[in-house]
């Protein structure tokens, strides 16, 4: 069985984009334009991996991540944070509220494959 | 210089030109039985000299104290015509 | 008609308007509306110079010296031009130092020194008295003439009738009373008389248009103008003479008389009194510079031809040609001219005596009595709560004492002098003040001992040089003192002293006593060395225009608190006294223990409480006796109040300046808060516009490398992704162009081409610009009312296009997917154009209405595939339509659609010079 991965953003050419490329390297692809939906989508089916946008309408990218990680059960999500925002402060706090990885756009859609699929090779420990 | 300092030269050259005018020795060039329309001179002179001295203090009191920019005094001398059109093209 | 009761009559209703004048003036003053309080008055003012003197006695010198009156004149015009830099700095000194008299002047620049305070009014009062009889002998003159109407008949010799006959000791009298109620009438603590200044002025008023009437008969009424008199004066034997200096005295003459006048007209205490004491502003003298000289020139117009008027008209002598101003009406049987002759003499004899007597008056009680009174401590004055009553007496004394000097001299010398003459004595007494005020206020050198010396040496030689020779030649003393010297010591006579001749008494004495006052003023002054205060106080007068408060020594504190409270128990009672202290003590975040020494703020207090309840003069007083019985020496101890007082002062300013310090703080403070804001905005906008710019690029890096990664992708995928590339792309352009438009139009770089147009063709340009959008989809419907009559705009056509189109697309965005509509209405409203554009959308809910004009703020959720807005839309079209004097604004509910509408001037009729146009170009 394929891993799944879900894709949240308020962009919908970048929500486009993302579930072509994940497509194409051979994951199933949910996806969700808000926070809010996002966390339905995990409620619904835990994903392994999320591709999170951080500025986004209702719940921003933080929260979501911040409410994953409070919930033990999805402790094997992996979430890698993308984001306009590139200054460190941001990126740090993504890190510190849990997210795996933290990518600025306009990223390169190979590093972005590349690093989903590295982080999937593994299996996540939780901490 | 500022303004007023330039206001206070003003009234240091009025008190020297209202010695002079007010004192001998040039007081004597008028000091002479003659008459103009019938009145000695030495009276009109010193009447007009007065005159002309208060005249100058209100000038130099009610004139606004000079501003120096620079090139108004260039523009002034060109209203003055003491620069020509000529020298202008030259310059 | 002209009998004795309707002269004093007259004279009385005249006085009795001065009074009212005076009357108003004191209580405008009370109410703050000054009516002194400007350059005109100030200079009315200061004609208190011409006095019955000029009045009077300029016409009688020049019938015997042609020009050799006018010096008196000259002198103050060539003073006045140098006021700038010595009357403005004696008036800004007094002002600080709160001065009240010429006295007060010396004494203070000279370590506030009682002594010379005393010295000082001694020689004013004694120096003034012969110009005070002067007047007097004009007033009875000029009264007893007039009533001889019509004979013209010079009055007795004064000396011969008894008192009680003589005119002169009831003028006396009469302006004795009139002088004291006038001056005297009660205390004014700050020394000044608005009233008194009032009526002066009124009084210069006048004299002066007096004189003129009376120079007008005699040049054109009696004789055919100025040409006329000269001409027959000329043929007239003896008069050719006063054409030419010869006649007027000489050069010699000429010279000292003009530096005589340019001392008196600041030094003469009535001088003092209007120029400095009374000034009200500072900035009065400026116009007075020049209006003072021009009233004396006016006032001596008609000199001449009127002294030769008189000469001509009694060639034979018997008429004094002091009363010729008298006289030539009189004789020509103009009496109601002549009253006014009369009336002008008197207000230039009143003006003087009051001016000079309210000055001495001030100058004996403050700094001679006073001081000599405070030191008999039997006398327990000290202890008295109020000396109003006191000081009041004091001053009515002294104007009473000084008339009767004035009489007595009038008796006794009077008429051995021409008016002229008395006059100049008294000038060259003022004169003495010269050296050491002059010289105090330029040189910090000038010390107490040099100005002792030189005014006592001064006024000596004064005293012998023209007071002595005035008694001998009135028969008082020998003849033989004024040809031969005092017990025939030739060195010694008076009028050539050290076998100084051929000079006129008046260079005589001036000479000797400049001499001797200036010589003793600097060689006293180079060798002696000065105290503390001495010190403090040079440099305070001659650096007032830069002063600090630095170099003062601190009041030390050496009353102890106890003494203080029940000083103020005594004045204030003690419970008031005891809720004060404390109050005091809260103040000061401190217990003030009894036995503890008063801090300067404890005097500084108790001052200010008792000044509340007695006055400031006498609380000083009262405060001074507390302290002195641990005091030494009486002067120490009122210095040492004077400074304390200075610390309150400076302290005052220091609050001040603290004050303006913390409000410049608090200022910068709220600079530096709003720089913070800004910067905190820019950081945003930097931040958000980062975000906004990466999202399109994001799309677009991604679908570029998805394509170039995935040759074989199908066609139809292919066409979707490069079609988002392409309206990604567009994005990003429309993005940047409205960063930048908005940038500029903040740095106000932006070029604005306003134009008057027909709006209509703007809208349909907008319109035309927009068309796609309706087409694309047939589900939206464009309803237009554009009236053709809509009025002219004075707009940058293409700026107004681009709210237009933005207004429309987000319109066509937001409205009903299924079936939209959108309205664009034009029409004329209140002088303005409004333009709205109305969508049936989703609508906006009144608390986003102000944020969607916000940048990169947008209400709601986009999940429409139609192109995203910038963001920045709305705001840009706020810059436009503000930069176009208009406003913009949305009206909307949810579900209710939303209607944006704005409104903008229409153009005036010229179509430039609207006042909201900041920039831009018509051609």
């Amino acid at each position: 069985m394929s891993q799944s991965i879900l894709i949240v953003d308020d962009e919908a050419y970048i929500v486009t984009s993302l579930e072509y490329l994940m497509k194409s390297g051979g994951f199933e692809v949910e996806l969700a334009y808000d926070g809010e939906e996002a966390l339905a989508k995990v409620a619904e089916n835990i994903p392994d991996l999320i591709i999170l946008d951080v500025m986004m309408p209702k719940l921003d990218g933080f929260e979501v991540c911040e409410k994953i990680r409070a919930n033990p059960l999805w402790g094997s999500v992996r979430i890698i944070m993308l984001t306009a925002k590139d200054r460190e402060s941001e990126r740090k706090r993504g890190l510190d509220l849990g997210a795996d990885d933290y990518m600025t756009k306009p990223f390169s859609t190979r590093d972005l494959l590349e690093r989903v699929k590295k982080l999937l090779s593994v299996e996540r420990i939780v901490g | 210089m500022n303004g007023s300092e330039i206001v206070g030269g003003r009234f240091v050259a009025l008190f020297f030109l209202g010695i002079v005018l007010l004192t001998p020795p040039f007081l004597l060039i008028f000091d002479r039985s003659a008459e103009i329309s019938g009145i000695p001179v030495l009276y009109i002179y010193l009447f007009v000299a007065w005159a002309v001295l208060i005249a100058l203090l209100a000038l130099a009191t009610e004139l606004p104290k000079p501003q120096q920019r620079e090139g108004e005094g260039e523009a002034a001398a060109r209203a003055l015509g003491y620069i020509s059109a000529e020298q202008e093209k030259a310059s | 008609m002209l009998q004795g009761w309707f002269i004093i009559a007259a004279a009385f209703a005249y006085l009795c308007v001065l009074f009212a004048i005076a009357y108003w003036g004191d209580k405008r003053a009370a109410e703050k509306r000054s009516i002194i309080s400007n350059p005109y008055v100030y200079t009315l003012s200061i004609a208190v110079y011409c006095t019955s003197w000029t009045f009077y006695g300029s016409v009688g010198r020049a019938a015997s010296s042609g020009v050799g009156f006018l010096p008196i004149y000259l002198g103050p015009t060539l003073t006045f031009i140098l006021a700038w830099f010595v009357l403005r700095k004696i008036i800004r000194i007094s002002k600080v130092n709160r001065i009240t008299s010429i006295a007060d002047f010396i004494a203070s620049r000279y370590g506030k020194s009682s002594y010379l305070g005393g010295l000082v009014t001694i020689i004013a009062v004694i120096g003034i008295v012969p110009y005070i009889s002067l007047q007097l002998s004009a007033v009875s003159d000029s009264f007893t003439v007039l009533t001889q109407y019509p004979v013209v008949a010079m009055a007795e010799k004064v000396s011969s009738v008894p008192i009680f006959a003589d005119t002169a000791f009831y003028v006396s009298l009469f302006l004795g009373a009139f002088a004291i109620l006038f001056g005297a009438r009660h205390l004014d603590a700050s020394e000044h008389h608005e009233g008194m200044v009032a009526a002066i002025a009124f009084e210069s008023v006048v004299k002066l248009l007096a004189f003129l009437a009376i120079g007008l008969f005699v040049t054109y009424g009696v004789y055919d103008g100025f040409g006329d008199i000269f001409s027959r004066a000329q043929t007239t034997e003896g008069l050719a003479k006063l054409f030419t200096m010869e006649g007027a005295g000489g050069y010699g003459s000429w010279v000292s008389l003009t530096l005589l006048s340019m001392a008196a007209i600041i030094f003469l205490p009535r001088q003092f009194q209007m120029t400095v004491v009374e000034c009200t502003n500072e900035r009065h003298l400026k116009k007075a510079v020049w209006l003072f000289p021009l009233y004396l020139f006016l006032i001596n117009i008609f000199v001449l031809p009127i002294a030769f008027g008189g000469l001509l008209h009694f060639p034979q002598g018997g008429v004094n040609a002091d009363m010729f101003v008298l006289t030539l009406p009189m004789a020509e049987h103009q009496e109601m001219l002549a009253l006014f002759a009369f009336i002008g003499g008197l207000s230039a004899a009143t003006a003087m005596i009051i001016v000079a007597t309210v000055s001495l008056s001030t100058m004996v009680s403050n700094d001679l009595v006073m001081p000599v009174l405070l030191r008999f401590a039997w006398l327990h004055l000290s202890r008295r709560a109020d000396l109003t009553g006191l000081i009041l007496t004091i001053r009515r004394t002294t104007i009473a004492v000084v008339l009767l000097m004035g009489y007595l001299y009038v008796r006794l010398i009077g008429d051995s002098y021409a008016l002229v003459s008395i006059g100049l004595v008294s000038f060259i007494a003022a004169a003495q003040f010269a050296p050491a005020i002059i010289g105090g206020i330029f040189w910090k050198g000038a010390s107490r001992a040099g100005a002792i010396a030189g005014l006592g040496g001064g006024f000596v030689l004064w005293a012998y040089t023209l007071l002595v020779p005035s008694f001998a030649r009135s028969g008082r003393l020998p003849e033989s003192f004024l040809l031969d010297g005092p017990l025939g010591i030739g060195m010694l006579k008076p009028q050539a002293l050290f076998w100084l001749e051929g000079l006129d008494p008046t260079s005589h004495a001036l000479f000797w006593t400049m001499v001797i006052n200036i010589g003793l003023f600097l060689a006293f002054s180079l060798c002696s060395s000065q105290s503390v205060v001495e010190r403090s106080q040079a440099v305070q007068f001659v650096d007032v225009f830069k002063r600090t408060a630095t170099g003062r020594h601190t009041w030390q504190g050496r009353a102890t608190v106890g003494e203080i409270k029940q000083l103020l128990a005594r004045f204030i009672g003690r419970v008031r006294m005891e809720n004060t202290f404390s109050e005091l003590e809260k103040s000061l975040v401190q217990v003030l223990p009894d036995e503890g020494v008063a801090s300067v703020e404890v005097v500084a207090f108790a001052e200010r409480q008792l000044a509340g309840t007695i006055g400031a003069a006498s609380a000083r007083i009262m405060l001074a006796s507390v302290v002195r019985e641990e005091m030494h020496d009486m002067d120490e101890m009122l210095e040492i109040l004077d400074e304390a007082s200075q610390v309150i002062e400076y302290s005052r300013r220091l609050e001040e300046k603290s004050h303006q310090l913390q409000s410049v703080s608090d200022d910068l403070k709220a600079a530096n808060f709003q720089l913070k804001e800004l910067d905190k905005l820019k950081d945003e906008f930097i931040s958000t516009v980062s975000h906004e710019l990466r999202t399109p690029l994001t799309s677009i890096r991604s679908f570029s490398e998805i394509l170039h990664d995935n040759p074989d992708m199908s066609e139809e995928k292919q066409n979707e992704f490069v079609g988002i590339i392409v309206k990604e792309s567009e994005r990003l352009t429309r993005l940047l162009d409205n960063i930048l438009d908005i940038s500029k139009m903040e740095a106000g770089k932006l070029e604005w081409q306003l134009k008057v147009l027909d709006p209509k063709e703007v809208i349909e340009d907008a319109l035309a610009a927009t068309a796609g959008l309706f087409q694309q989809g047939d589900n939206i419907r464009l309803h237009t009312d554009l009236p053709d009559n809509l009025p002219a705009v004075h707009v940058d056509s293409d700026r107004l296009t681009q709210v237009l189109v933005n207004l429309i697309s987000n319109a066509v965005k937001f409205c009903d997917m299924d079936d939209g509509t959108v309205w664009i209405t034009a029409k004329a409203k209140d002088g303005a154009l409004c333009v709205s554009v109305r969508d049936n959308g989703i609508g906006i809910s009144p608390g986003d209405h102000e944020k969607v004009f916000k940048r990169f703020q947008q209400a709601g959720t986009l999940e429409t595939q139609k192109p995203r807005g910038t963001g920045l839309g709305l705001p840009i079209s706020v810059e436009i339509i503000v930069q176009f004097g208009g406003e913009i604004w949305v009206d909307s509910e949810i579900g209710a659609g939303a209607t944006f509408e704005f409104c903008i001037p229409v153009a005036s009729d010229d179509g430039d010079g609207l006042p909201f146009i900041k920039e831009g170009s018509t051609g």
